[in-house]
């Protein structure tokens, strides 16, 4: 009996998180997508991470390239899920100028062709292309295991959904195999939406994104995975767990009443934070006031709460004063809600002041989503109406009518 | 087999050894006196002699462990153990620290049946069965943590699973005058063991054990809470072995040739340095 050398497979990830997308309006203005706020003390890429922690990948390159700092600072070194110490790691790419004029991401697919070293560094025989702004709990396993069954060269992740021309979307022959793929078609052949989570064969990445380089393909959507269709082993790998993705301010808003409903389990999907950049590290726990009314919410740490809260989403370090009022809103952090002020129905940027009897935003009828930017100061008794949007560090004075 | 590995399968038989290593448990003997070295273990175990300047014996071992990719050690000592266990610390020197990574020091310790000091190499693991139960692996990875040598423990799991054998030995071949002074082995021509002997004294075969073993973790539980619960069976090498091959359990031996010292005199450590300094050695 002879036995081959054997190498233990090797996987690592990359994690597209560039990205600024306008449909964020303020939120974004300071930070790329997927190191959004969200549930209190995570931030969205935490779900990525988490994932891969739990499914034992050790390796990971978070591809960033719009204003990366606030993201620097929460994935550290990874420790907080498990990608430090020796051989493994959690490591932010930015873009670099290199020998033969390395530039600017000019799109996602071009981005890891930008970093294929860091797959050759380690070696790895699968390459697993995530996206830091959605928030789901999946198990990598079972796809790669799948994948390896299969002996393909791709393996695409797809979901039922209502057919709309935000996706790609897929057509599978009964053993899974994508016969024809289309990037936000007109008019889909299928309902199987891609979620952008890919798992490659490392030779047949470096092969196709080399090709591609060539003839001057940037996306996976729109390049990559059409050419692959027609000359590779190509497979879709149905989910049909909880996905969301935080493209708009209305689908960051939903997600976070996903989370008051229950459809998002954070303990449940084991999600893991830095929480000493969540602002809870040497912070005291949550003290609720005597006058205090709290229903549906999450409220985090380092709150103090004397008014009412519902249906609301809180994070660290928020003061809501006696006789406020907080209904369905999202408050992003170290922010304080004075006396007698309402808010409802409005996201607000982490350090926000919101004075002395204000209004903000209204109910649904009134109008869209309110936004206040990031350190702003909503004056007291100023009324700020549904819909509309204060600016970073702006100082809004009473009666603004204008909206976004 | 036969016909060349496909790229697909090579990827299968990757993930199965990735998942079999993280299915893996590493124990290692650390109690031993080692009495040969003389002053050099008055004051500290045989692992935690210092070597090559600024490793001690027991680096070669943990560092064969991570580089292996298994990550969870538990280090069974007896014998003077504060400098091993200053030295072992939380384990982050050799990345042995996170959430299902640790290296561990088991101490003898008093159970419920009045335990006591370790009578032999099964008795220890038996002793700590309940480490074992507590990681629930497919496989125990048994080694000594004095020897010299540059190993990697992936090939002989994947061996032993491919085999199908209950426990698989590491062995060498040595100078047939040196072989009394370890466990000898005859084995067949597929490698699987059809004969065992503890330090014979006069040996019949130059195969030796390295004291390097991998066991399928069900057969060594219910084969030490067989024979050694009664205190019938306290070695492996004089007891565990010889029982196996009678009991028909398939016993498989992995050759190995790289550079291996298990330094137990002064001679050999005084060689062993000696080895460093020389170029050319394997």
């Amino acid at each position: 009996m002879s036995f081959r050398g054997v190498k233990p497979l090797r996987i690592v990830a990359m994690i597209l998180a560039g990205g600024r997308v306008g449909e964020l309006s303020v939120l974004t203005l300071r930070r790329p997508k997927s190191a959004l706020p969200f549930a209190g003390y995570y931030r969205i890429i935490d779900f990525p991470l988490s994932n891969l922690m739990r499914a034992g990948i050790q390796n990971v390159g978070i591809l960033s390239q719009y204003r990366p700092a606030s993201l620097i600072d929460h994935v550290g070194v990874g420790e907080h899920w498990d990608f430090a110490g020796l051989g493994r790691g959690a490591k932010i790419l930015p873009p670099f100028r290199g020998a033969d004029a390395s530039d600017w991401y000019r799109g996602n697919a071009d981005a890891v062709y930008q970093n294929l070293n860091y797959v050759r560094d380690h070696d790895a025989d699968l390459v697993l292309v995530l996206s830091g702004d959605h928030i789901y709990s999946m198990d990598y396993r079972e796809m790669i295991e799948r994948h390896l069954e299969r002996g393909a060269d791709l393996t695409i992740a797809v979901k039922r959904m209502d057919r709309d021309e935000r996706f790609g979307y897929a057509v599978l022959d009964q053993d899974g195999r994508v016969l024809d793929y289309e990037e936000k078609p007109s008019h889909p052949k299928s309902d199987l939406a891609s979620l952008t989570i890919y798992l490659f064969d490392a030779r047949a990445l470096t092969d196709a994104l080399t090709v591609l380089r060539a003839e001057g393909g940037v996306e996976f959507g729109r390049h990559v995975i059409p050419a692959m269709v027609s000359a590779r082993r190509v497979f879709g790998w149905e989910f049909d767990g909880y996905w969301a993705y935080t493209r708009t301010v209305e689908s960051y808003y939903q997600a976070h009443q996903d989370l008051l409903s229950g459809r998002i389990d954070v303990d449940r999907w084991g999600v893991r934070s830095n929480l000493v950049d969540a602002g809870i590290a040497g912070q005291p726990p949550l003290r609720i006031g005597s006058g205090a009314k709290i229903e549906n919410s999450f409220i985090s740490s380092a709150c103090v709460v004397e008014g009412a809260v519902e249906e609301s989403v809180i994070s660290p370090g928020v003061i809501i004063e006696r006789g406020a009022i907080v209904r369905g809103s999202v408050i992003l952090g170290r922010g304080r809600i004075a006396a007698g002020a309402r808010v409802e129905r409005a996201i607000v940027d982490k350090a926000v002041v919101i004075g002395e009897g204000a209004a903000v935003g209204g109910a649904a009828a009134e109008g869209g989503l309110t936004l206040i930017g990031k350190e702003a100061r909503v004056e007291a008794g100023a009324r700020i109406p549904a819909g509309a949007v204060v600016q970073p560090e702006e100082i809004a004075q009473s009666a603004r009518g204008d909206t976004a | 087999m036969s016909g060349p590995i496909t790229h697909r399968e090579e990827l299968r038989a990757g993930e199965r050894l990735a998942r079999d290593l993280r299915h893996s448990l590493a124990l290692i003997l650390a109690g031993g006196v080692g009495s040969r070295l003389n002053v050099l273990v008055r004051q500290r175990a045989k692992p935690a002699v210092p070597f090559g300047g600024i490793y001690r014996l027991i680096d070669f071992t943990l560092s064969n462990l991570i580089n292996s990719g298994l990550e969870r050690v538990g280090i069974l000592t007896q014998y003077l153990p504060y400098s091993l266990t200053d030295h072992i610390g939380d384990g982050r020197h050799w990345g042995l620290v996170g959430r299902t990574r640790e290296v561990r020091i088991l101490p003898p310790h008093q159970g419920a049946s009045g335990s006591d000091w370790y009578l032999g190499t099964a008795d220890a693991i038996y002793r700590n069965l309940g480490y074992i139960h507590r990681h629930d692996p497919e496989f125990v990875l048994l080694l000594s943590g004095d020897h010299v040598y540059h190993m990697d423990y992936a090939p002989m799991i994947d061996a032993h699973v491919r085999a199908g054998a209950d426990v698989t030995i590491a062995v060498r071949r040595v100078p047939m005058e040196q072989a009394s002074d370890f466990g000898t082995v005859h084995v067949d021509r597929d490698s699987y063991i059809v004969g065992f002997e503890e330090k014979p004294a006069v040996p019949t075969s130059n195969l030796i054990s390295m004291g390097i073993y991998v066991f399928s973790a069900r057969v060594l539980v219910e084969r030490l809470m067989r024979w050694t619960s009664t205190g019938a069976a306290p070695d492996f090498g004089h007891h565990i072995f010889p029982r196996m091959l009678s009991g028909g359990d398939r016993m498989f031996a992995y050759e190995w040739s790289g550079y291996w010292e298990d330094v137990g005199t002064l001679r050999a450590y005084f060689d062993s340095h000696m080895d460093l300094v020389r170029a050319e050695k394997t």
